[in-house]
């Protein structure tokens, strides 16, 4: 609990947004049945043909969890550039496969519909879909504010002595 | 920090607790269905038990609010970003289904069908990210 009570906000939203992309892989992401979950269709092994849900390749579905505990472990990471890298890297990817999901989804239900009749596919993504967007966008979010306030920040220390020091106020 | 967060994490998840037991798909003359009714009739696809967890973490957030900042900022920001996926979720998936089979003129009418419960709970879940958001910032 102290680990959290010292860490910058930033790394907090990267943390939680880590969490959030981790859990979505537990639960639904397909309204069907008890609902189809990423976990369920990675460890696929016989049943309704989930293939035909998710034409992605099986192992594909393992990088949204993989994306999620990138975001978790970014924010624990000491080096900083280290850090921000892999939190871009995972919120990136992560919204990337959510995209995956969505338009290999418009592809295969919503076949031969128009581009509004594919709106019917809103309809059958489940709650592990949203979060994982929700999820990943903050976690974007808060690594490029984390980002942007670092640069300021080096530019504050870096700027601050070189023109101090040269400074005609100063003299 | 931290009466502020703190409050709004409670209001947040005192409406979200509520949102559960009021209809989240309204009908005219008909009470219509809430997340209660889903979990007890064996809805299994939405995971209705998703929002109250939710809900009861940020009483929980709220709690914490004072003596652990960060900690409870955490625990607020979790639940209140997967509140407001799963209001999300349920908003997408009424206004589709509405679309799909509407025959009327207003296909993309389906946000009007929402009942309070949905309601009470997306405003809950706002209200306490913002209190969150809020407690890390400070």
């Amino acid at each position: 609990m102290n680990i959290l009570e010292d860490m910058p906000s930033s790394r907090i939203l990267v943390l939680v947004s880590g969490a959030i992309g981790v859990v979505a892989f537990f639960l639904p992401w397909y309204l069907y049945a008890n609902g189809v979950s990423l976990l369920s269709v990675a460890t696929y092994t016989s049943g309704p043909n989930f293939k035909e849900v998710f034409p992605g390749e099986f192992l594909l579905t393992w990088l949204e969890f993989v994306a999620g505990v990138a975001l978790i472990v970014s924010a624990f990471l000491p080096a900083k550039k280290v850090a921000d890298n892999m939190s871009l890297i995972g919120a990136v990817v992560g919204l990337l496969f959510a995209l995956y999901i969505f338009s290999t989804l418009l592809a295969t239900i919503a076949s031969g519909a128009t581009v509004f009749g594919g709106l019917n596919v809103l309809s059958v993504l489940g709650i592990g879909f949203w979060m994982a967007v929700v999820g990943f966008i903050a976690g974007l979010i808060s690594t490029l504010k984390g980002r942007r306030a670092a640069q300021g920040n080096e530019e504050q220390v870096e700027w601050p002595a070189e023109v101090v020091s040269a400074s005609p106020s100063k003299e | 920090m931290d009466a502020n967060t703190n409050n709004r994490a409670f209001v947040g998840g005192c409406l979200g607790v509520l949102g559960f037991f009021l209809p989240w798909v309204a009908s005219a003359f008909i009470i219509g269905d809430s997340l209660f009714t889903y979990l007890t009739g064996g809805v299994a696809e939405r995971v209705p038990w998703v929002e109250l967890l939710c809900a009861v973490l940020l009483l929980v957030g709220g709690a914490f609010a004072i003596k652990m900042r960060r900690t409870a900022a955490t625990i607020i920001l979790f639940s209140s970003l997967v509140g407001i996926a799963f209001a999300l979720q349920a908003f997408f998936e009424q206004v589709a289904f509405t679309y799909q089979y509407s025959t009327g003129g207003d296909k993309l009418g389906g946000f009007l069908l929402l009942g309070v419960g949905f309601w009470a709970a997306l405003i809950g879940f706002i209200y306490a990210l913002t209190g969150g958001l809020k407690g890390l910032a400070r």
